[in-house]
């Protein structure tokens, strides 16, 4: 089932921690391991796709969003990896538990993010009804921001092995720099997945032709991009908890 | 002409993103969890405590099943296997496990072995098992091998923790390291060939080497930042 030989490629960084030499090699390793953890089900493609298309989000902000989740994935494990190995972190929570609640988090945070996007269409666009100015809902960086930190909250099980691996081998600074590239592998996917999105969108838009079609679609688009997220929002919380093992 | 042309590539678009977000899970691999682990502490003023702590639960169930105490048929066809409470009760009174822990890891003092006596204080899944390893002399450096699970696969590792935040990582490559038990004691390097032996590393030089380059990428973000803004601005 390891269509992308994430945990092959998993195992053969924590081996490169160790080994002494072919520092780049090590590098793109972590890349195409972060890469190849990014292409799994989960951290937010679909959310990533769903929110730039919903709300006419450009380049930039596909830009923006990798980079969150890069940044978040970075500071998560670091956090972990640390409180693991330096403050018996396994005394108070085990790691199973600590990331399921992770994964609640995040998808509470993708709910918040949908609800408050439907709201503000909707808002917007009563706003508009009485004042026919057409100003549309473009992608805003706490949005953004926000899918991105979800996306990168919980820490992917490889980089987590790679750091404290690096801890323990004596070799701590250069397993950060390995997560790091993990997390841009990671950022690297869903930029694409976003680059993507909006080309499909564009393509559509231009080849809609007629321009009820087109000013349907920039109605009902951006609701139907809040409700989705909303709802696999729901979902991602949901399976947290029942993925929750209990005490 | 150019419609339809565009139509296409933007369905293939949208298959490939589809395509993306169905794939089944690598993740499903590797469950996030603590890897196998070990702690190595003095034991009164001969005595070496070396706890043994498993990584995933299901590796008891393999490492049951490979020495005989659990049945071949808790291992499904596709190689996973589930483990169970019993699972570890099971390991836990069987003398073939016993003798396993005392051969896969051991103590030597200045090359002369250190006998070990294994007691499991309770849950073997969650508290490990405790062998205690009796030296002709008192403890100062000693040498532990730990080669745990890697006759399973060679891929395990083992993080080991010793006295005042020493650190080691075990593998297939790296079967022993020499620990100071007691503080001030000099560690006999040169004993073994370097190769095959893991360098117990001060947890202090780990934090040191983390706050550094977590701080030069820290300063890196903060000031691409300030010139995207910038240049944004300008």
């Amino acid at each position: 089932m390891d269509v992308w030989g994430a945990a092959d490629l998993g195992d053969r960084l924590v081996e490169a921690v160790r080994s002494p030499g072919f520092v780049p090699v090590a590098l793109v390793l972590a890349f195409l391991a972060g890469a190849a953890h990014g292409l799994a089900p989960g951290h937010g493609k679909s959310l990533a796709a769903a929110y730039l298309v919903g709300t006419r989000g450009r380049m930039r902000d596909a830009a923006w969003l990798g980079f969150a989740v890069a940044a978040m994935h970075t500071v998560s494990v670091l956090a972990i990896a640390v409180a693991w190995t330096f403050f018996s972190l396994s005394d108070l929570v085990s790691l199973e538990r600590l990331t399921t609640g992770l994964q609640l988090a995040a998808g509470l945070t993708v709910v918040a993010v949908g609800l408050w996007l439907l709201r503000r269409h909707l808002r917007r666009r009563r706003h508009d009804h009485h004042h026919h100015h057409h100003d549309h809902d473009h992608a805003t960086r706490p949005g953004l921001l926000l899918l991105g930190v979800s996306g990168g909250l919980t820490p992917s099980p490889a980089a987590f092995l790679v750091l404290v691996t690096g801890i323990f081998a004596g070799r701590a600074g250069f397993a950060l720099v390995l997560v790091v590239c993990f997390g841009l592998g990671l950022a690297a996917v869903l930029f694409t997945v976003g680059l993507m999105a909006l080309t499909g969108r564009s393509l559509v838009v231009r080849a809609a032709g007629s321009r009820r079609l087109l000013h349907a679609a920039t109605r009902v688009g951006p609701v139907l991009a809040a409700c989705g997220i909303t709802l696999v929002g729901v979902g991602i919380s949901a399976a947290a908890v029942a993925g929750l093992p209990g005490t | 002409m150019v419609l339809r042309r565009a139509l296409r590539h933007g369905w293939r678009c949208s298959l490939v993103v589809f395509a993306l977000v169905l794939l089944p899970s690598p993740a499903a691999a590797h469950p996030f969890g603590a890897p196998q682990q070990i702690e190595v502490a003095g034991d009164g003023e001969r005595g070496v405590r070396v706890r043994w702590l498993v990584g995933g639960t299901d590796d008891l169930t393999v490492l049951g099943v490979a020495l005989g105490v659990l049945g071949e048929d808790r291992v499904m066809l596709d190689g996973a296997v589930v483990y169970e409470p019993a699972d570890g009760d099971a390991l836990a009174k069987a003398p073939d496990f016993t003798r396993y822990l005392t051969e896969r890891i051991t103590v030597t003092q200045h090359g002369r072995p250190c006998p070990g006596t294994v007691t499991i204080p309770g849950d073997l899944a969650s508290d490990g098992a405790d062998v205690r390893f009796a030296c002709p002399e008192p403890v100062g450096t000693v040498t532990v091998t730990s080669r745990m699970l890697t006759d399973l696969h060679e891929a395990y590792r083992t993080l080991a923790r010793g006295p005042d935040g020493q650190k080691a990582v075990y593998d297939a490559a790296h079967e022993s390291a020499d620990w100071s038990i007691t503080p001030g004691a000099a560690t006999d390097a040169g004993a073994r060939p370097v190769s095959t032996q893991a360098v117990a590393v001060s947890s202090a030089d780990s934090a040191r080497q983390l706050a550094v380059v977590g701080g030069v990428l820290l300063v890196a973000v903060v000031a691409g930042t300030v010139w995207l803004r910038r240049r944004g601005k300008a």
